[in-house]
């Protein structure tokens, strides 16, 4: 097992007082708090500051520690010393899973027997995690199959991170941003106490038609200049299928056209966003003899004039 | 020999649930004091409807609110006031 230098995790000296020991775990568990950070490795950064804060905040196993000497370096292959035997207290809080063989190897089998023994039962950590979904998912409701590393308790009495693979009903009507919430599907709880819950954060994938602004739809829609000028009835598209709209004539391009209960439904399908066409009108890059002809005779009888 | 079936597990949407849980079973779920319970509604970190604990209703939402202002007080030493402030600052920070 490697060698943990806690003083170098919590960033102080080994001459730190326990105020100073206080003001740094609390500083670092700020940044690292894996419901606050944004961090890449927060969680197991954090754990690093729980498991140093554990034993250098007790005066007991902080001594204990100390007793290894400053010669050690962090991830250095570690054995405790012939003949182990700590003054320092056992450990006996309910994160004690979570600590690495080098904690459990200074402290942690007495510990572990005294919490079993002393009846203590802590609810399974909350597990969080997103889930991408298509916006036809999101409008009918799905099932999807997921992966996710959870904690689990392994046969040794610690916790590990394990691959879980489930198969999750997504009701219809959830948008992104929202979260489900999967009871007893997080982390095990100790002591015969309950599992934590499993929270799925929705993103939607990105859509080749659409765009989403809450449970609003956009689409750009294609017209011709003819279309515009004359109006027309056109093909759009909506998650359940095309349907057609008519184009009014003299539209212009940006002009929004609405389409009522075509958008997002809402949860149980009791509301819906609308869906928003926005027309784009398009120029052919190649014109035939023809239209050219046609577009030159337009140009030399159109009284219109939009910069004027 | 066929391959074990995966369970399927029905998924809760938090930010439209109804306010289905009574004051006891939002402790025993919550494995919380009741009077711990009381202080999470007075400093604001949960809302459930209707008015003292007998009539109180609970949301999955303040199930989330309550769990993550528990963790925010044991692992960053804060006190109550603090951790609605957190958060109701990380909720809106969700939302951005």
């Amino acid at each position: 097992m490697e060698y943990k230098d806690y003083y170098q995790i919590l960033g102080v000296e080994r001459s730190a007082d326990a105020n100073a020991i206080k003001a740094a775990y609390r500083k670092m568990a700020r940044k690292y708090h894996p419901d606050v950070s944004k961090e890449k490795d927060a969680e197991e950064r954090f754990k690093d500051l729980q498991e140093a804060y554990e034993v250098l905040k007790d005066p007991e196993k902080r001594a204990a520690y100390d007793q290894l000497g400053a010669n050690w370096r962090p991830g250095q292959d570690f054995r405790p010393p012939p003949g182990w035997n700590p003054s320092g207290a056992p450990h006996g809080g309910p994160d004690l899973g979570g600590f690495s063989d080098f904690f459990d190897s200074l402290f942690g089998a007495q510990g572990r027997g005294g919490f079993r023994s002393s009846g203590f039962q802590a609810h399974g950590e909350d597990s969080e995690a997103a889930i991408s979904i298509s916006l036809e998912d999101a409008a009918q409701g799905a099932q999807k199959n997921i992966t996710l590393e959870i904690p689990a308790l392994g046969p040794d009495g610690r916790m590990h991170r394990q691959p879980k693979n489930l198969q999750v009903r997504i009701p219809k009507g959830v948008t992104e941003g929202q979260r489900l919430r999967i009871a007893g599907q997080g982390g095990p709880g100790m002591g015969g106490g309950p599992n934590g819950d499993l929270y799925l954060h929705i993103r939607f994938l990105a859509h080749p038609k659409f765009r989403v602004e809450g449970r609003d739809l956009y689409h750009d829609l294609h017209i011709t200049p003819w279309e515009a000028a004359l109006g027309a009835s056109v093909e759009v598209p909506t998650l359940e299928g095309a349907v057609r709209m008519k184009i009014p004539a003299g539209s212009s391009c940006g002009k929004k056209l609405r389409l009522g209960g075509k958008g997002l439904p809402g949860p149980g399908g009791k509301t819906s966003g609308d869906l928003y066409a926005i027309l784009q009108i398009v120029v052919p890059k190649t014109l035939s003899e023809k239209e050219t002809a046609l577009f030159t005779q337009l140009a030399e009888v159109s009284t219109f004039h939009p910069r004027r | 020999m066929a391959p074990t079936p995966i369970p399927v597990f029905e998924a809760e949407l938090l930010e439209e649930g109804g306010f289905s849980l009574d004051f006891s079973h939002f402790c025993a779920v919550l494995q919380c004091p009741e009077g711990e319970a009381v202080q999470l509604v007075r400093y604001g970190v949960i809302h459930p409807s209707g008015s003292g604990p007998q009539h109180w209703r609970f949301r999955a939402l303040d199930l989330y609110r309550a769990r993550l202002s528990r963790r925010l007080i044991r692992d960053l030493e804060l006190d109550l006031a603090g951790a609605a402030l957190a958060v109701e600052l990380l909720e809106r920070l969700r939302q951005l």
